[in-house]
């Protein structure tokens, strides 16, 4: 046998020998490669070694401080919304959980529903959609911003209930221990389903609904108001009275941190803790995490001037802080929606240069583009546009920023 | 503690609105490389979706019938870790093949290791790990004999072997992927080439196989 033909003929049997090897394929089934998906973006949360260059450490240190950011994809179709996992997140089996003493962990999904899991609380996204999501939460409490779109469907299930919503604001908690369901409104409303409410029951903004699986009680009351007990159950005749109302109120903690009580949707009392101790000296000489709660619960309440107060307390007092930086996102997004567009621009520009992986800024970067649309600068919008798209080609502004980029 | 966002407030659901969806683009590798740089929401996602059958088949088909699993984890960290140093993204593919790559000889290294070990020991040659009954059809014995085969090659003529003819690569790009030039990659791939049909020649389940017989 020549060596060219030795070459051709072992060439053959390598060939042919490959055909074993083959048939180790690649094939997966999709429970599997989903499996496999999940572990590894919770891999990437947890990663806590830096990326080799200096201003990659730098950079990761900064975000961490702030948020893990991951991205998760569900769905492989471009139509799925996408979700992204922000904060100390704790692996809990399927679940995301958040621990007790920790920060709240973020769910931001790519049309600009926000879901919060508070300190203690364990949740997961079941199904995603190209029209919202079904969110579980196993325990504790959920804080959710839903963004109204055309026929967006959204659920979060706590225990028996689901609440079916399109477009709205609520938080949720769930007790398992007490299988308590804890909703309450702050924008739209909801249809609640469960023990007792098989035709569902619509919670609006402004209300708090406390239904118990156990006993089927539901009961409606205004929102911050005290639970009023003595009130006849909102449903029909399967909803039974409560028999020992003090079941329903849990002792309240002793003292709640102004965190907890944030946590808990009691936004007014974080507000009069603040002015029994003094809102000055709280915004002045309070530790960060009061100054954060307080700021956090006047913007829920819709007080823009104690709320700026205490954003502008966090960046003169904490500069640097993870808190400080986002909030000038928070402090530009306030001024947008008051109409002030250029302030509102500089505070996205600061937040943008302190925080330019953080987790909004995909977020402060549209937004700065639909700024600038509306204040005209045309030059200046396809600038950020041509910006966006190259940073964040697949974010909620894409196609808002397409559209304002001349035809090719 | 993590700031929650203005869950109460209303304005913002407004401006989002008015957003309409991004328009549906394929996105080629360069853009991949540059959302996961960038931590765009679902990258990571996408880079899996695109990517985990490639690595799970090269680590499968390099390391034979096992659980390859934590390989695939770990090319993928090592991936997300080492992404920022890829000059050329659209050179992905290979860059995860490169990777890949030093995953399975990894694992051959700790493999060649445990079995040194096993047989100071007692002399028993330790199996690779048994696939759940559905992982895969027959024919299992050749299968295994093939991978008890090339466990006596040496990594180089192993890897060459499969990515050449398993895999498939061309010359160019294998010669890219194992970083030596093209009239290198030649005389490799004929001495892997040599070498497997030796060993296969004196198997009487592979023999067939070089022929094209079974």
């Amino acid at each position: 046998m020549t060596p060219v033909e030795g070459g051709d003929l072992y060439e053959r049997g390598a060939a042919n020998l490959a055909r074993v090897a083959r048939q180790l394929d690649e094939r997966i089934d999709e429970p599997r490669h989903a499996a496999g998906r999940e572990r590894l973006l919770s891999a990437l949360t947890k990663r806590a070694r830096p990326p080799s260059t200096a201003r990659r450490l730098l950079l990761l240190a900064a975000t961490l401080a702030l948020a893990a950011v991951v991205g998760v994809v569900l769905e492989r179709r471009p139509a799925q919304l996408e979700y992204r996992v922000a904060g100390p997140v704790v692996a809990d089996g399927p679940w995301l959980g958040v621990a007790p003493s920790g920060g709240a962990v973020g769910m931001h999904f790519s049309d600009g529903t926000e879901v919060d899991l508070g300190p203690g609380s364990k949740g997961r996204v079941a199904e995603v959609t190209g029209d919202g999501a079904r969110v579980v939460l196993g325990a504790g409490v959920l804080q959710a911003r839903v963004v109204h779109r055309p026929h967006a469907r959204w659920t979060v299930a706590a225990g028996p209930y689901t609440i079916e919503v399109t477009g709205t604001a609520f938080d949720v908690g769930w007790s398992t221990a007490g299988e308590e369901l804890d909703l309450s409104l702050h924008d739209g409303s909801v249809i609640v389903r469960g023990p007792s409410l098989p035709d569902g029951l619509r919670v609006a903004a402004g209300q708090r609904l406390v239904a118990r699986a156990g006993t089927g009680e539901a009961k409606l009351s205004p929102l911050l108001a005290p639970l009023p007990l003595a009130d006849p159950p909102v449903a029909g005749p399967a909803v039974r009275p409560a028999e020992e109302p003090s079941q329903v109120h849990p002792t309240p903690r002793p003292l709640p941190t102004w965190s907890e009580m944030l946590a808990d949707g009691n936004f007014r009392g974080v507000v009069e803790a603040a002015d029994a101790r003094g809102t000055d000296v709280a915004l002045s000489r309070g530790p960060l995490a009061d100054v954060v709660a307080l700021a956090d619960a006047a913007r829920y309440l819709h007080d823009r001037v104690l709320a700026k107060r205490g954003l502008l307390a966090e960046r003169s007092r904490f500069a640097g802080s993870a808190e400080a930086r986002g909030a000038a996102f928070v402090l530009g997004r306030m001024a947008d929606d008051g109409g002030s567009r250029d302030e509102a621009i500089r505070w996205y520009d600061t937040y943008l240069a302190e925080s330019p992986g953080g987790s909004f800024a995909a977020e402060a970067l549209g937004r700065k583009l639909v700024a600038l649309v509306e204040s005209g600068d045309t030059a200046g919008a396809r600038s950020v546009a041509k910006e966006y798209l190259r940073r964040f080609p697949h974010g909620a502004h894409a196609g808002y920023a397409h559209d304002r980029l001349p035809e090719p | 503690m993590a700031r929650v966002l203005g869950f109460a407030e209303n304005r913002p659901l407004t401006r989002l609105r008015i957003v309409s969806p991004g328009r549906e683009r394929p996105e080629d590798d360069a853009a991949l490389v540059a959302a996961v740089l960038a931590r765009e929401p679902g990258a990571a996602g996408r880079m899996w979706d695109r990517y985990a059958s490639l690595v799970r088949g090269m680590l499968r088909r390099m390391l034979g019938p096992v659980d390859v699993e934590d390989g695939i984890q770990d090319a993928f960290l090592r991936l997300f870790r080492d992404l920022d140093s890829l000059r050329d993204p659209t050179a992905l593919r290979s860059f995860l093949i490169g990777i890949t790559l030093h995953v399975a000889k990894s694992e051959l290294r700790r493999r060649r290791a445990k079995r040194w070990l096993l047989l100071s020991d007692d002399g028993v040659v330790a199996e690779p790990e048994a696939l759940a009954a559905d992982e895969w059809d027959e024919p299992r014995a050749a299968v295994r004999s093939l991978y008890k085969m090339l466990d006596r090659v040496s990594d180089e003529r192993r890897t060459v072997f499969v990515l050449r003819y398993v895999e498939g690569l061309d010359l160019a790009e294998l010669s890219a992927v194992l970083d030596c030039s093209l009239a290198t990659t030649k005389r490799r791939v004929a001495d892997a080439a040599r070498r497997v049909n030796l060993l296969a020649a004196s198997d009487p389940l592979l023999a067939p196989y070089l022929e094209g017989e079974a």
